[in-house]
């Protein structure tokens, strides 16, 4: 495949500009530590400093007040958060890849208007509601059903891993409209507004990592929302789903690779500042193959990272503009993003595991953030579909020919 | 709107680039090697804009307009369009400026005639110092041509009747003075601003900048560094070649050297 991706001089200056303002006016203000408490206290502070720079718009166009910098600048912002913090970095993803994206794609004037404008300018968050206790990475076998009535839909079911899904003002909640029909044909996206009658937050998960990211349970009991809160088409709320993980899988390894290029920056300082026997740690070979390979890791993230998200971009737009959708883009838009998330995973699950090896104990305590990386990257083997299900989707496509002697 | 003033505020904001990445000594030439750097805004001018930036916020629904103006050394589009991504309403770049830009008097001498064309302007405002962080005299040597007062460590700016408030910051404290419009203000100790998103989308695809030559009459006015590099040399030659006294009573001439003080001097030989 012929690529060539070069930034643009606004790209460049979108993340410089987002590197100095994360690491001023964000980093200095995170909490200390993330132990104490759990979900219901996520530094929304800090989040909404960020909405006034305009980062929870990144790619809608300035027609809707976004910041019309599409899925490369998306990228570039969620690399600069990452390397800040984990958290905040989850709920930026949340928000923008799976939360936002999917209602400005398949929504039409009416609900762009009402949904993306307030997003676009900041004022309000969005999230993303598929997972359920009975339907994990197997998003076709949900239960959340939606019964139709003369005017709109009434949801029953609970939802579970939602990030931000307890101080989301618009969540997209997948439900099924027709049992007969599976998961293509049978389920519908719905937006439900946090204060609709019957939509009520349930547990917040206490995790391991990404700690001050919330994760919510949603239930929803006889929750009525009107007919014009189906987003996209009735039935298709699966192509819904899947456009969206798509794109949130190439902001996911976006988001991985600026996490690990600050462990590898962290890692490079200690071991020039830190001697043993009279010299500096990092004259050691053995570190030196540890931080060489994390910088191989690294370099081939980057090219994939930008190479879906160019992919994905066009991919978007097309859809956005209610243009047809060869099967050729959507398809090595899905094989890229799946290669994206299962190297950038598990390059970050590669160098946390390194970086506390060269820290040494140091590691191990939490004042260092080292172990907190080591922490906060083990869930990005595990959602927006396990690197097992990405896998699955490479093979199938190889099998089918795809991406093949290319 | 403020007394003595019915239109907006109208402020020149020169700005100058920095190189961005790891800048290296070639061991050779003692040079800088900057190939393949990028010019961007230098912080110097970030915090200036920032200044400027105060000063609309207290000039109220009067409103000010901040025109950035760059000596183009290379990159200066670039240099531009982010000054507009911080808030900037119009660029205005030049271009075909001599190479004796990097001389500050002539770059001064090419602002100030910026400022005649396309003025008025109530306030000049730039930054203190040069990308590498020595004190830049080119502002000063604007207010020179212009015959403007110039402020220079300057912390916050706002509308005074005819002139403005500021706050000034010195070793030897705070102050708040008033000072006359117009002026040349050099920023201080501001902090810097970020650009939003939406800054700089609309900085590159929006908005659009203005690009002048530079006015050949006024760059040759100044002087130009082979000019000055050669009145300095010889001034070194005559004082290499004049006697000692001849020396002695020159200092004294110009109160260098005090007459007693050489009094005793010459008692003791």
């Amino acid at each position: 495949m012929a690529f060539e991706f070069r930034l643009t001089p606004e790209q460049r200056l979108l993340r410089r500009s987002a590197r100095a303002f994360m690491r001023t006016e964000i980093e200095p203000h995170l909490p200390a530590d993330d132990w104490t408490g759990h979900g219901g206290d996520s530094p929304l502070h800090l989040v909404r400093k960020m909405q006034d720079q305009g980062y929870f718009g990144m790619p809608v166009p300035r027609e809707l007040d976004g910041a019309g910098m599409g899925e490369v600048g998306y990228c570039l912002v969620f690399e600069e958060i990452a390397a800040v913090d984990s958290s905040i970095a989850t709920i930026f993803g949340a928000h923008t890849g799976i939360g936002l994206a999917p209602i400005y794609l398949f929504g039409n004037e009416e609900q762009r208007e009402r949904y993306v404008r307030p997003i676009a300018q900041g004022r309000h968050l969005a999230a993303f509601a598929l997972t359920e206790p009975t339907a994990g990475s197997d998003a076709a076998s949900i239960k959340t059903k939606a019964e139709k009535d003369a005017d709109g839909y009434r949801i029953d079911g609970t939802k579970i891993w939602c990030s931000n899904g307890n101080f989301a003002d618009t969540t997209v909640v997948f439900a099924v409209t027709d049992e007969t029909l599976g998961a293509h044909g049978g389920v519908t996206a719905f937006l439900v507004e946090k204060d609709t009658d019957g939509f009520q937050v349930g547990t917040i998960e206490d995790k391991l990592g990404i700690r001050q990211s919330n994760t919510a349970e949603l239930v929803f009991e006889d929750c009525w929302v009107p007919k014009e809160n189906v987003l996209g088409n009735v039935g298709e709320g699966f192509i819904v789903a899947l456009t969206a993980l798509d794109g949130g899988r190439v902001g996911l390894g976006a988001a991985t690779l600026g996490a690990t290029k600050r462990l590898l920056s962290d890692c490079v300082h200690r071991v020039n500042a830190r001697e043993r026997e009279g010299r500096p740690v990092g004259q050691n070979q053995s570190v030196q193959w540890m931080l060489a390979d994390m910088a191989t890791d690294i370099h081939l993230a980057e090219y994939a990272v930008y190479h879906a998200a160019e992919l994905t971009n066009q991919y978007y737009e097309r859809i956005a503009e209610g243009e047809p959708v060869s099967r050729s883009l959507r398809e090595q838009v899905s094989r890229a993003a799946a290669v994206v998330k299962i190297h950038c995973s598990e390059m970050s699950g590669r160098a946390g595991e390194s970086a506390i090896r060269i820290y040494g104990g140091d590691g191990l305590r939490w004042r260092y953030g080292v172990e907190r990386a080591f922490r906060d990257q083990v869930i990005t083997e595990i959602y927006e579909g396990t690197n097992e299900i990405q896998r699955m989707i490479i093979a199938r496509e190889l099998l089918q020919g795809v991406g093949v002697d290319q | 709107m403020s007394p003595g003033r019915d239109r907006p505020l109208r402020v020149l904001v020169p700005v100058t680039g920095a190189f961005h990445g790891r800048l290296r000594v070639r061991r050779s030439t003692g040079t800088l090697d900057t190939e393949g750097l990028e010019r961007i805004l230098s912080d110097p001018s970030v915090r200036a804009i920032s200044l400027a930036k105060r000063l609309r916020e207290h000039a109220g629904d009067a409103g000010a307009e901040l025109l950035a103006v760059h000596v183009n050394k290379g990159g200066g589009e670039a240099i531009l369009r982010e000054a507009i991504a911080h808030g900037i309403d119009q660029g205005i770049l030049v271009q075909g400026a001599p190479r004796e830009t990097s001389d500050a008097s002539v770059r001064a001498a090419t602002i100030a005639d910026v400022y005649r064309q396309h003025g008025p302007f109530d306030a000049v405002v730039g930054p203190a110092r040069s990308e590498f962080g020595g004190f830049s005299g080119t502002l000063a040597a604007v207010a020179g041509h212009l015959d403007l007062p110039c402020v220079v460590g300057v912390s916050d700016l706002r509308p005074d009747g005819d002139g403005f408030g500021i706050d000034y910051r010195s070793i030897f404290g705070s102050y708040k003075l008033h000072i006359p419009r117009p002026c040349v203000v050099l920023a201080g100790d501001v902090a810097p601003s970020y650009p939003t998103a939406w800054g700089i989308h609309d900085a590159y695809q929006e908005r659009g900048i203005l690009r002048v030559q530079a006015d050949q009459y006024a760059v040759r006015a100044a002087l130009t560094r082979r000019q000055r590099i050669e009145a300095v040399r010889e001034e070194r030659q005559s004082v290499e070649e004049v006697e000692g006294g001849t020396l002695v009573r020159g200092l004294r001439s110009r109160a260098l050297v005090p007459e007693a003080a050489d009094a005793d001097a010459g008692g003791g030989a």
